[in-house]
Formats: C-alpha cells, sequence, structure tokens
C-alpha cells in the first residue's frame, strides 16, 4: 500500500527517537495501536510535535514508510492540556496510558478501548476525583478485555458469597470461604462492600462519574487490589503506579 | 552489510554505528572517511576520545560533567550562590550560559522521570540535590527541565520533594513552546522564559 492515511488517536506517549525526531505511540481508534515518526519534533515551534502532545486527542494524516509511518500534518480535537500542568491527574493520566499501551495491539481495531481511554482522560481534565477514574477506568479496561473478575458468587463452586470473600487471581474471581481453605497463590481479601462498590462502577455511565460519591480510602484499597489484579492478568508491571503514589 | 568489508573495517562500522543517530549508512560513510584521512588526524582523534573518557567525571557540587572538582562554574566565586538552575543534562546547561542572562549555579540531573519506563528518581542525581540545599546557602531553585511532559513531571515531582526544605522553587516560564527541547530554544526566548519565570507553590 502507498500514499497516506488519517487516523483519529489519543497520544499515549512520545519518546526521543535520534537528535531531532520523535517517536509517538497512540491508540487509534480505529486501527489500534500505532507508532509513528514525528520529524522535527525536538524543535521549538515544530507543529508536528504540538499535534502530538502526550494524552491529547487528535487527527493526524499519515505517510508511510517502510518500516514506520510518520505524521506528515494534523490537528488537535479534545485539548487535555491540564492533565500536563496538574501533577495528581499527571500520575493518574500516564497510568491509564501504560496500560492502554499494554491492552492496544497493533492493527488491531479496539474502538471500546479507545472510547473508554477517551472518556476517563477527559473526566481527569473535567475534574473528576482522580483516584475515581483510575479505578473506574481499571475495572471498564478488564471488561472490555475480557478478564472482569466474577464477583457475585463464588467462581469456583457457585456459591454464595460472605461478607468476607478471597479474590484469587488465577481463578479470576472471588472465592467464598470454603473455597479459599485450599487454595495458595496471588490475591487479595475482598468484603462484601468492595464487591458491590466494583460491581457499580462496571455499570456506571461514566457521565454519572462527577456526581459519584465514594469514600477515598476505599477507593484507594481498590486501586491497589485492582493494580496488582490487572499486573497479574497482563503478566507486567505498571510502572507508572508508583508515579501516581508519588504525586498523591 | 560488514561481510563485504575487511575485518578491520567491518569492526569500525560496527562501533560507529553504536553511536547514537548513527546509521549503518554513516557509520559507513564515517569509517571511510577516516581510514582515508592523515593518520595525525585519526590519532588525534583517537587521544581526544580516551583523555575525554579518563578525565571528564560528575563535579560533586553540581553533577555537571567537568574535567576538574569542583567544575569551573562551581568554583567561580563571582557566581550567585543562593540560586541553583535544575536542567537535564549539560548540554542545557550550555543553553543558559548562552544566553549570559544567568549567573546562579546548576544542577545537572542527568535525566528526567520516565514513569512508564519505571525511571524513577532514584536514577537521576535527586539526593545530591537535596543535600546540597539543606546544606548550602541556597535561596531559589528554578526548575529548568524541557516543556515536555517528562520534563513538567520532573518538575512537578520536585516542587513536591523541595517544598518541606524551604526554598523558593520557580519554574522556567511557558513561553517555551510545548513539546521542544530546551537546548534548541534561542537565547532570546530562554532568557525570557528564564525572567518570566513562576513561583510554583501549590500541586
Ligand atoms: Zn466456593
Ligand atoms: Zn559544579
Amino acid at each position: 500500500m502507498s500514499g497516506e492515511y488519517s487516523v483519529e488517536a489519543v497520544v499515549l506517549e512520545s519518546r526521543k527517537l535520534g537528535e531531532n525526531d520523535r517517536l509517538a505511540t497512540l491508540l487509534t481508534r480505529r486501527h489500534g495501536k500505532l507508532r509513528l515518526v514525528v520529524r522535527g519534533a525536538a524543535k521549538p515551534r515544530s507543529k508536528l510535535a504540538a499535534v502530538t502532545q502526550p494524552f491529547d486527542c487528535v487527527r493526524l494524516d499519515v505517510w508511510r514508510g517502510r518500516t514506520l509511518d510518520g505524521v506528515k500534518g494534523g490537528e488537535v480535537l479534545h485539548s487535555l492540556r491540564r492533565l500536563r500542568s496538574e501533577p495528581k491527574a499527571l500520575g493518574c493520566a500516564y497510568c491509564l496510558a501504560e496500560i492502554v499501551s499494554y491492552l492496544g495491539q497493533e492493527g488491531e481495531a479496539d474502538e471500546p478501548l479507545y472510547l473508554l481511554l477517551l472518556t476517563c482522560l477527559r473526566a481527569l481534565s473535567a475534574g473528576v476525583l482522580e483516584l475515581l477514574v483510575v479505578v473506574f477506568f481499571i475495572i471498564r479496561a478488564s471488561r472490555v478485555s475480557g478478564f472482569y473478575p466474577v464477583l457475585d458468587q463464588c467462581v469456583r463452586c457457585a456459591g454464595e458469597l460472605e461478607d468476607e470473600s478471597y479474590l484469587c487471581f488465577g481463578h479470576g474471581g472471588a472465592l467464598c470461604r470454603l473455597c479459599a481453605g485450599d487454595v495458595r497463590g496471588d490475591g487479595a481479601s475482598m468484603t462484601a462492600c468492595e464487591r458491590e462498590l466494583a460491581g457499580n462502577l462496571a455499570r456506571v455511565h461514566p457521565r454519572n462519574l462527577l456526581e459519584y460519591e465514594e469514600d477515598e480510602d476505599r477507593l484507594r484499597s481498590m486501586l491497589g487490589l485492582f493494580l496488582n489484579y490487572l499486573e497479574y492478568q497482563l503478566e507486567r508491571r505498571v510502572n507508572s503506579r508508583y508515579f501516581m503514589d508519588m504525586l498523591e | 552489510m560488514p561481510a563485504f568489508f575487511a575485518p578491520s573495517m567491518a569492526r569500525l562500522i560496527e562501533e560507529l554505528s553504536k553511536l547514537p543517530g548513527i546509521g549503518p549508512k554513516s557509520a559507513q560513510r564515517l569509517a571511510l572517511h577516516l581510514v582515508k584521512g592523515a593518520e595525525e588526524d585519526v590519532r588525534s582523534l583517537a587521544e581526544a576520545l580516551m583523555d575525554a573518557k579518563t578525565t571528564v567525571q560528575h563535579c560533586s557540587i553540581c553533577s555537571n560533567l567537568t574535567d576538574s572538582d569542583p567544575c569551573e562554574i562551581c568554583g567561580d566565586g563571582s557566581r550567585r550562590e543562593d540560586l541553583v538552575c535544575v536542567v537535564e543534562d549539560p548540554s542545557d546547561v550550555v543553553a543558559m550560559e548562552r544566553t549570559r542572562d544567568y549567573d546562579g549555579l546548576y544542577h545537572v540531573l542527568h535525566g528526567l522521570i520516565s514513569p512508564m519506563d519505571g525511571v524513577g528518581p532514584d536514577e537521576l542525581r535527586v539526593k545530591n540535590l537535596l543535600d546540597r540545599l539543606r546544606e548550602d546557602e541556597v535561596q531559589e531553585v528554578i526548575l529548568a527541565t524541557d516543556p515536555t511532559v517528562e520534563g513538567e513531571a520532573t518538575a512537578m515531582y520536585l516542587a513536591r520533594l523541595l517544598r518541606p526544605l524551604g526554598v523558593k522553587v520557580t519554574r522556567i516560564a511557558r513561553g517555551l513552546p510545548e513539546g521542544g527541547d530546551l537546548d534548541y530554544a534561542d537565547e532570546a526566548t530562554l532568557s525570557r522564559a528564564l525572567r518570566g519565570r513562576y513561583s510554583v507553590d501549590s500541586g
């Protein structure tokens, strides 16, 4: 294939490439993850750098290259500049972008993931409680990607769960006390309250996040739990979680 | 590709292509240029490489690269010792010096925080910055990292870290276009950014 094409995308990261260029990683709406060369982006007032700023939603014209394609021009559709200047929001945006860079596949369209990312970045930019957005994002991303844990009954015996249960990462769900008794491995205890919160966030419409009230300590412990769960499923660490903690 | 070259040439090309920004084509061109040139020139280059490698060290105060410790800037008694400008790498010191508008001291981080790669403050020269601020008479720290997202992230993190030490923390002005490298900015722009620095106290 030759010639040019155009994509709608969220910029996940932009890193130095040689002296003058940068390499942008994007999640596109229709083509999955995409890496593009941004020529001359290190220079001040680069028009191409301006349309490939991390966390912005952009439309790009792309030229085809032999190994990598590159940005020819474009425009910013939603500038999420606030995310780059508010410490808490920035930490969370990094975390979302990193998770998406692991979930997204090159050449495989994943519009639900794209829309989820854009929604969450816009919520962060609009000032929704950062912890809430990240927990919401991880729960919804695990749904979109097919590893949301079974939380409404015991994943092993289908029995009813009591107040205390054990979220077993390997089983991909909560275990009742009886089943948890002889299971060893990665996981953590999960109360009925926490299971209910996860269930609510799995269903809530994003537009209602702004009015959603939740205890910050509970959100923080949910975040730790779900990040550990996600890392187990992805079989890799989410590096930026530590940066997010630093800016708390 | 190197199979068509004599082994010694192939080795030279391979070594050159390990350098940043040098692809196989450029490495080949450089190698050919070197062996065609005068022996004296090549010897001088080889000596300069070894000399720099063995002499250059990190200044024990500001972490900039230097031949003597402390470096020329830290050892220059005529500069303001109450002002420290924090930059990413030695080339940013050169850019700031070119403005002739800054007469304080520096601190070179040798990198920026890169959250997604797990490059945190422990990988940068942050600890000796803190030690320095605790001991010395520094009144103001100017955060002059690149106006890129990593540069902002690093500046935000440092601002939080420095706040309890009671020094004034400022950030160079946003006049710099977002996304560029500091050492590319021209002197006038950089001077303006420096003069228009603003206090970072929240966030
Ligand atoms: Zn059971
Ligand atoms: Zn020095």
